[in-house]
C-alpha cells in the first residue's frame, strides 16, 4: 500500500517536472524569437522617413494588418526603399475556450521578403501617436509610432504557465 | 514493526523529493515573470530615452546655434519640475517621479531622471561646468521588480 502511494507521489511530480521543463523552454524560445524581432523593428521605426524629401508623405499605407512607409535603409543610399509589414494567417488556436489567429509578420522591403516573425504570433499593433502621445488616424500627424506584439510560446499553450510573452516600445523618430 | 517504519521513511522521503520539486517549479515560474516584467521595464525605459532625445539639447539651442558652451544652462539644474512639461534635456533632471503606464496589464513603472554634464573627451566623467555633452541616468522601478533598472544616455550637440 505505502509502496504503491510512494510510486504514484513520484510518478506524478516527476511528470510535473517534466511539464514545467518544457513549459519554460518553450517561453524562453518564444522569447529569444520576440527579442530577435525587435532588433529589426527598432531599426525600422526608429529611421522611419529618413531621406523623405519635405512635403512628401512617408506611409504609403496604414491599416490594422499592414504599415508600409519610406525611409533610406542606409545613409549612403540614393534611392529611398519601401519598406512593408504585413501580416499573414499561419493557424488558430483555441485558448481557454476562445479561438485565436495566428500569424506571421512578413518584412517585405521593395517587394522582397527580408524578414519575419515566428508563425505564432497573436498580436501585432502599429498606432501613430501625435506628440501627446494619443492615437491619430491621418499619418500625416504622426509624431511617434507604439508598436507592440504577442507570440504564443511554440508548445504547450494550453497549459503553459504564460500564455503568451509580450513585448512593445513608442518610438519617437527624429524624421516624422 | 521494522518493515512500516521502513515504508514511513521512504514516504518521509518521497514527499520531500516531491516538496524540492513543487519548489524548483515555482521558483522557474517566478523568474519567468520576473523576466517579462523586466523586457516590460526596458521597454518603458528606452522609450523614456528616444523621447528625452527627442527634445532639444538645451533651451539655447532650441532657438538658434550655440557655439559657446557659456551659452548652455549652468549649473546646477533645476529640479522638481513635470515630465509632460520638460521642453529640452536638462528640463528632465530630477523630475517630480513620473509613472509610465505599460499597455500591459496597465502595470505602472516610477521612473526617476538625473541629467549631468560629461566631460566630451571621457564621457564616464561628470563635468561640473557647461559642455556639450549632457548623460541622463533613468531608474525604472516597480515593486515587482527585483531591483529597479537603470540606463544611461549621452546626448551631444550639436
Amino acid at each position: 500500500m505505502i509502496g504503491g502511494t510512494v510510486i504514484l507521489i513520484l510518478a506524478v511530480s516527476q511528470f510535473r517536472t517534466s511539464e514545467a521543463v518544457v513549459d519554460q523552454t518553450s517561453y524562453y524560445a518564444s522569447k529569444r524569437q520576440i527579442l530577435e524581432m525587435s532588433e529589426m523593428i527598432e531599426f525600422d521605426f526608429k529611421n522611419i522617413g529618413l531621406g523623405v524629401p519635405a512635403g512628401t508623405s512617408v506611409f504609403n499605407e496604414v491599416t490594422e494588418t499592414t504599415i508600409e512607409f519610406l525611409m533610406l535603409l542606409d545613409p549612403d543610399d540614393t534611392a529611398l526603399s519601401v519598406v512593408r509589414y504585413t501580416e499573414i494567417p499561419t493557424d488558430t488556436l483555441e485558448l481557454d475556450g476562445e479561438e485565436i489567429p495566428l500569424f506571421e509578420v512578413r518584412r517585405i522591403v521593395n517587394g522582397t521578403i527580408s524578414g519575419r516573425s515566428p508563425a505564432r504570433m497573436s498580436e501585432f499593433v502599429v498606432e501613430l501617436l501625435n506628440v501627446e502621445g494619443d492615437p491619430v488616424s491621418s499619418p500625416e500627424e504622426a509624431k511617434m509610432i507604439h508598436v507592440r506584439y504577442s507570440v504564443i510560446p511554440p508548445f504547450s499553450a494550453e497549459k503553459g504557465f504564460l500564455k503568451a510573452s509580450n513585448w512593445s516600445r513608442t518610438f519617437t523618430p527624429a524624421n516624422l | 514493526m521494522s518493515q512500516t517504519l521502513l515504508a514511513l521513511v521512504a514516504l518521509l522521503i518521497t514527499m520531500q523529493i516531491s516538496l524540492v520539486n513543487q519548489r524548483s517549479i515555482l521558483n522557474a515560474r517566478v523568474t519567468m515573470v520576473d523576466n517579462e516584467i523586466e523586457t516590460i521595464a526596458t521597454g518603458a525605459a528606452l522609450d523614456i530615452l528616444d523621447y528625452i532625445g527627442s527634445k532639444p539639447f538645451d533651451e539655447a539651442t532650441a532657438t538658434g546655434f550655440v557655439s559657446n558652451v557659456d551659452d548652455l544652462t549652468p549649473l546646477p539644474f533645476t529640479t522638481g519640475g513635470l515630465y509632460e512639461q520638460a521642453e529640452d534635456i536638462d528640463d528632465f533632471n530630477e523630475i517630480q517621479p513620473y509613472i509610465y503606464v505599460s499597455d500591459y496589464e496597465d502595470m505602472g513603472f516610477t521612473v526617476e531622471i538625473e541629467v549631468h554634464y560629461v566631460d566630451e573627451d571621457d564621457i564616464t566623467q561628470v563635468s561640473n561646468t557647461p559642455t556639450f555633452s549632457k548623460e541622463v541616468v533613468l531608474t525604472v522601478s516597480h515593486p515587482s521588480l527585483e531591483q529597479p533598472i537603470t540606463l544611461n544616455r549621452v546626448y551631444s550637440y550639436p
